[in-house]
């Protein structure tokens, strides 16, 4: 094994002067990454949970095929208990409304008000966070002291407030969601930057002559993405649950169908038709669940230290 | 000669990495002895299995990890006893310190507390006998006041005491072997050669072994009796320390070498290029190793034309601290840099040196004193009228991995550089990047890679590729080869070289190792503590330093 392999090679043949370098020469580049979309792939729970909200989107988009009448309107007798009826599978409501027909035209409203809300308040806390992180100083101080109040203050009853006087409009509701939010992404948003701001990557382009626009927006933010996506999926599950506390209480358009107000609706007849609060309900566990098992595989998928080890 | 029977005897290690990234025997058949007493140096580079060795001997690597062959250490296989014997063996009879000794101590606990647990986990003492071995042990790896030291916690120590901490800590129990994961590679030069001086002593006092790791090979020559090139897993070589540097016969151990620069080797630039190592595999799976050793550089000339182009005049800089007391980090620094001039900037950590550089780059206000950059004041200069003379002085940073945004593709980030300075259109920016591209040794294919797909040294190009890429007149290079592997330094180097001849640039070139910086440079300064002590001309600086730490660092280094 001492005895040499190659004493030694014309050098013109194996390194020209300042030659071109191929990845073997210069010893091996690191493991080629794989994929962020084939890691999520490979997190079975979270494909399920992509397929089961797939299915719900779809669902929420050709409601108005699937079920073409109102759903507000009485179609059959009050009160028939689920899978009794092969026209009304899920039974009907007091008022002799189709529960089936309410879920899906229900789903339209939750999914649209827990997306639009997260992205509400992804896009006032990438805002907030980015400017606070990347100048620091008395901009970082006012910034996180609003943010500090907002965050201080129970989401719940800000948005509660906010419908109250503003009115139960789809855009009311999602601002009013989307603002009591909006802290949990600013500071994180804000800690990514300040770290990532003193990076020696930012400092290179720094040095080079970058704006501060160009360094924030291309050089700093798409890096802080992963773990905002991370929480946006968090944010949308949250607000679902918001919106359907929200309609749980009235507050909600009562022209539009939500699970949180059929969940209100049936809640007087809990003792004697209880599946009429439960079916609802439930739907609204499976969607967050989902939406979690979604957010759980983002983050292994996105996050490169858990992605190695995995 | 008698015939002893070895403390350690690795027979045919196989270690394989299971799944993931790094499938492969990390570890392929290597074979080697430690006899009592004996100090055995592993020497590779990174990836080399080196370190996977040693921690395959204290039994720390993960399940997952396939091992097969023998670590015979005092007559039993340590790869297949039981863990509650493997428990009794590990950190009792092998000790073993690491490279990092910042992370390796808890912060929590106070010195003698840490200390103390090695010993009470070993052996049966009370609490008395205990706190007397614990300043026994400080006394021992000759840590200044050890009644006081006992109580302090980890961060009022200094890398290199934290350092002897762990030392005490691993032969508290006067183990048979010890084993050193690159000890002294996150020290300082000076630190280094006491840390290293103190491991000596105390492997003869206490008849230890020692298993040194390293990729230094002037350290191992010096501190070890035999030594083992690695390589891929395997053995190239083995051979006594003081061969290394005469006897070497294998083609990677005298590629290594010619790429080692050694101080007393006297080497300079201009008198020759590094010598530069390329392994690669032939068709059979085999690694071939190719040595090119170029001929000296005819174009080469000292700079003769002494016009400045860089001048410092009484930069001094201080950082205040939440409390309003100030740290002077730069304290009244004059210097010029002559136009294709390499300027060398020595100095430890904490010597200033890079808040110096970040000054030079307009990245840090000095609280007082001037830059000139081809006459024109830097210093004081609004934002506005200084982005568009950054074109004229660049950086390359130590770390190619932080220092390019893993987000941009290479391509991207030469041509955003253009774009901010407004240079040319599409075509001419994009015929400009694969000029750089060219220049710097990368195919043009690498302008649609993200940063990820490069290896260190790789990287390390596509760095200074966007430093040249708007042909700036000065680079301050902040340890731009520091984090390198050697055969990859000396690459770096001589591209260094190369391209200061070809774009007519000056350097300001900052390391913490004197070695390098006396190859690299036409001038040299030594910086400590804020201020810079002594500079002078690269040959009399080390022939006749004049101040006492300049010959503390030479002695050091040597």
């Amino acid at each position: 094994m001492n005895a040499p392999k190659i004493a030694a090679i014309p050098q013109d043949i194996v390194c020209p002067a300042n030659g071109v370098l191929s990845a073997v020469q210069a010893g091996a580049p690191q493991p080629e990454a794989e994929p962020a979309w084939k890691a999520f792939l490979r997190h079975r729970s979270a494909v399920a949970g992509a397929v089961t909200l797939l299915l719900l989107v779809l669902a929420a988009l050709f409601a108005r095929l699937l079920f073409p009448d109102d759903p507000l309107s009485t179609v059959a007798a009050a009160v028939i208990p689920p899978f009794q009826l092969s026209a009304y599978p899920l039974g009907t409501d007091p008022l002799g409304r189709d529960v089936l027909a309410g879920l899906v035209h229900g789903a339209r409203m939750s999914l649209a008000i827990g997306l639009l809300s997260a992205l509400v308040s992804v896009f006032i806390g990438v805002v907030v966070g980015a400017i606070a992180g990347y100048f620091g100083g008395w901009v970082d101080d006012v910034l996180m002291r609003i943010t500090e109040l907002f965050q201080t203050t129970p989401s719940f009853l800000l948005a509660v407030v906010i419908v109250t006087i503003g009115g139960p409009t789809l855009s009311m509701i999602t601002f009013a969601i989307g603002v009591g939010s909006f802290p949990t992404i600013a500071r994180l948003v804000r800690a990514e930057f300040r770290w990532l701001r003193v990076s020696d990557f930012v400092t290179a382009a720094r040095s080079q002559g970058y704006g501060r626009l160009r360094i924030i927006w291309q050089e700093i933010l798409p890096n802080t993405l992963p773990p905002v996506i991370v929480t946006t999926s968090v944010l949308i599950a949250s607000s679902i649950l918001t919106e359907a506390g929200l309609s749980f209480l009235g507050l909600s358009d009562p022209n539009v169908p939500t699970w949180g107000s059929m969940i209100g609706n049936g809640r007087t007849m809990l003792q004697d038709a209880w599946y009429l609060t439960a079916i609802p309900g439930g739907l609204i566990i499976v969607t967050i669940l989902a939406i979690n098992l979604i957010g759980d595989g983002l983050n292994e998928a996105l996050n490169p230290r858990l992605r190695n080890n995995g | 000669m008698t015939r002893q029977t070895p403390i350690l005897s690795i027979v045919d290690l196989k270690v394989a990495y299971g799944g993931g990234g790094r499938a492969g025997n990390a570890v392929n058949g290597l074979s080697f002895d430690i006899m009592p007493g004996e100090a055995v140096a592993l020497v590779g580079e990174s990836g080399c299995g080196k370190s996977t060795t040693a921690h395959a001997a204290m039994r720390l690597l993960p399940d997952t990890v396939a091992i097969s062959g023998g670590i015979r250490f005092q007559g039993r296989n340590l790869i297949e006893i039981p863990e509650a014997e493997m428990e009794a063996i590990r950190g009792n009879r092998i000790g073993m310190i690491f490279q990092e000794p910042m992370s390796s101590l808890n912060p929590v606990y106070r010195i003698g507390h840490q200390i103390a647990e090695a010993i009470r986990h070993h052996q049966q003492l009370d609490k008395i006998q205990v706190r007397k071995r614990v300043l026994e042990l400080l006394d021992l790896v000759q840590l200044p006041e050890p009644q006081r030291l006992i109580d302090a916690y980890p961060h009022q120590l200094s890398g290199g005491q934290r350092q002897r901490v762990m030392i005490a800590m691993a032969v508290s129990c006067m183990p048979d072997l010890l084993i050193a994961d690159e000890p002294t590679t996150a020290l300082d030069a000076t630190i280094q050669a006491q840390i290293l001086e103190l491991l000596d002593k105390l492997r003869r006092e206490l008849s230890m072994s020692l298993l040194l790791i390293s990729h230094n090979l002037p350290l191992v020559a010096r501190w070890a009796d035999n030594v083992i090139v690695m390589h891929h897993g395997e053995k190239m070589e083995a051979l006594a320390a003081s061969d290394l540097f005469t006897e070497a016969r294998h083609p990677y151990t005298r590629g290594l070498q010619g790429a080692s620069i050694r101080l007393d080797e006297n080497n300079h630039y201009l008198q020759r290029p590094l010598a530069e190592i390329r392994s690669y595999r032939d068709s059979s799976g085999q690694y071939q190793f190719a040595l090119n050793q170029r001929n000296a550089r005819e174009k080469n000339r000292p700079p003769t034309a002494a016009t400045s182009l860089l001048r410092v005049e009484g930069i001094t800089i201080d950082y205040g601290d939440k409390r309003g007391r100030l740290t002077r980090a730069v304290d009244n620094v004059s210097f010029e840099l002559a136009k294709a001039e390499t300027l060398g900037l020595v100095g430890e950590s904490g010597s200033g040196k890079s808040t110096l550089s970040r000054a030079i780059m307009q990245l840090v206000r000095p609280t007082s004193g001037g830059i000139w950059l081809d006459g024109v004041k830097l210093t004081g200069l609004k934002d506005r009228h200084l982005t568009p003379l950054r074109r004229n002085f660049q950086m390359i940073f130590q770390d190619p991995y932080s220092s390019l945004n893993p987000r941009r593709s290479v391509g991207d980030m030469l041509e955003t550089t253009l774009v901010v300075h407004g240079v040319g259109d599409k075509v001419e920016r994009q015929a400009r990047v694969r000029g750089i591209l060219d220049s710097v040794g990368l195919p043009a294919t690498a302008s649609g890679k993200y940063p990820h797909e490069f290896s260190g040294g790789q990287r390390q190009r596509i760095a200074i590729a966007r430093a040249l890429v708007i042909k700036p007149k000065l680079v301050v290079c902040d340890e731009p080869v520091s984090a390198l592997d050697v055969s990859v330094q000396a690459q770096v180097l001589n591209l260094l070289v190369d391209l200061r001849h070809e774009f007519n640039l000056s350097y300001l070139f900052i390391s913490h190792d004197l070695a390098v910086v006396r190859y690299i440079s036409d001038r040299v300064m030594v910086m400590k503590d804020a201020k810079i002590i002594e500079s002078g001309d690269h040959e009399t600086i080390w022939r006749s330093p004049q101040h006492a730490y300049t010959r503390q660092l030479i002695a050091a280094s040597a």
